[in-house]
């Protein structure tokens, strides 16, 4: 089926149908050609959906086409065992993961589930004990930006006033107030800590979780979020900066600074 | 990488100073991730020795990072997660 390239344009994103959405990612003209000649069922349905991609519709699904070579598991079950082995354990990560790029338990749920079938998918892809957490979570970031971004919620934002409001009552009983100051005011700061990370732009917000909370070096992030090393550097310290001038303000407010 | 600063000099307001002054900051945040090179480490904490301002700077900075790290409360995956990936998988199995 031949193909109209009208309305293509360099570094679009291109997507194809196939029984499921199969996605190429910043393709060239090239692989644009090559795209059309190695499946050449499929049909473009709309030159850009809401995501500024470019679709193509197919009655076959593409992803059985790289079945067809020969797997590097045994078994089927040997593919299931070490699947468990190498992915499951990042399972609490990718969770705290999503649900602070979502605000919102069922998309985090869902786009936990789906980053797993996806990884499951493409397992084959995969070089095994290399970097299970790290391509997890690319995999999930993209999904994010795809899928889910338009469905997430605002995040919380923190009621200064009722914490100050609290502290200020006669109500508390002045013989535990140094205790639950510190045990209060060590939850307060958590919940301004999370709530300072969700008013920050979702690509300042994945930077600081990928590396102050799950450790990833610059080298792994420029991997998950497709940038360069320069990029992840300069954005972390914006990033960084940010989050240190909201923090501040509460620091200050609590007579801690 | 974990260092004992201990501050021998400080206050030099000269251009030297502050130029080199300058170079340790770019690298501080480098330092604090543990990703500079051996060279620069060498180069930072060779002038923190020697800088209290980069000194206390530096302390301000990983106090910060420290707080950020070990406060931030993390979200628990709901156990229900991984039977239900587990099943979406044995479905998927049963269309291949
Ligand atoms: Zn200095």
């Amino acid at each position: 089926m031949g193909l109209l390239l009208y309305g293509f344009k360099r570094d679009e994103e291109v997507r194809g149908l196939g029984g499921e959405w199969e996605k190429f990612k910043r393709v060239s003209l090239l692989s644009l050609f090559y795209i059309e000649i190695r499946f050449p069922f499929v049909q473009r349905v709309v030159e850009a959906d809401e995501w500024g991609c470019l679709c193509y519709r197919t009655s076959m699904d593409m992803t059985k086409d790289k079945k067809k070579k020969g797997s590097k598991f045994a078994s089927k079950q040997e593919h299931d065992v070490m699947f468990e082995r190498e992915f499951m354990p990042h399972i609490n990560s990718l969770y705290n993961f999503a649900y602070r790029l979502c605000y919102d338990g069922d998309a985090a749920n869902d786009l936990v589930q789906e980053t797993y079938m996806k990884a499951y998918r493409f397992f084959e892809s995969y070089q095994q004990g290399t970097n299970a957490k790290a391509w997890l979570f690319r995999i999930l970031k993209n999904s994010f930006i795809n899928d889910f971004r338009k469905k997430s919620k605002e995040p919380p934002k923190v009621d200064y006033a009722e914490v100050e409001t609290y502290y200020n009552s006669d109500d508390v009983n002045k013989d535990i107030t140094a205790d639950l100051r510190v045990e209060s005011t060590q939850d307060s700061l958590g919940d301004e800590i999370t709530g300072a990370l969700g008013s920050l732009d979702t690509d300042f917000r994945t930077i600081i979780i990928l590396s102050d909370l799950e450790g990833f070096k610059y080298e792994e992030m420029a991997k998950i979020l497709d940038i360069p090393i320069g990029t992840v550097r300069s954005r972390l310290h914006r990033a960084r900066n940010i989050l240190k001038e909201k923090l501040m303000g509460y620091a200050l407010k609590l007579g801690f600074a | 990488m974990e260092r004992t600063l201990t501050v021998v000099k400080g206050g030099d307001t000269s251009d030297e100073h502050g130029r080199v002054c300058g170079a340790a900051r770019a690298l501080m945040q480098t330092v604090l991730d543990n990703e500079a090179l051996a060279g620069q480490a060498d180069f930072f904490w060779g002038h923190v020795m020697d800088c209290e301002h980069c000194a206390k700077t530096y302390a301000k900075e990983k106090a910060f990072l420290e707080v950020f790290r070990t406060r931030m409360p993390k979200k628990s995956c709901p156990k229900n997660i991984v039977e239900g990936i587990r099943s979406k998988i044995r479905i998927a199995k049963l269309k291949e």
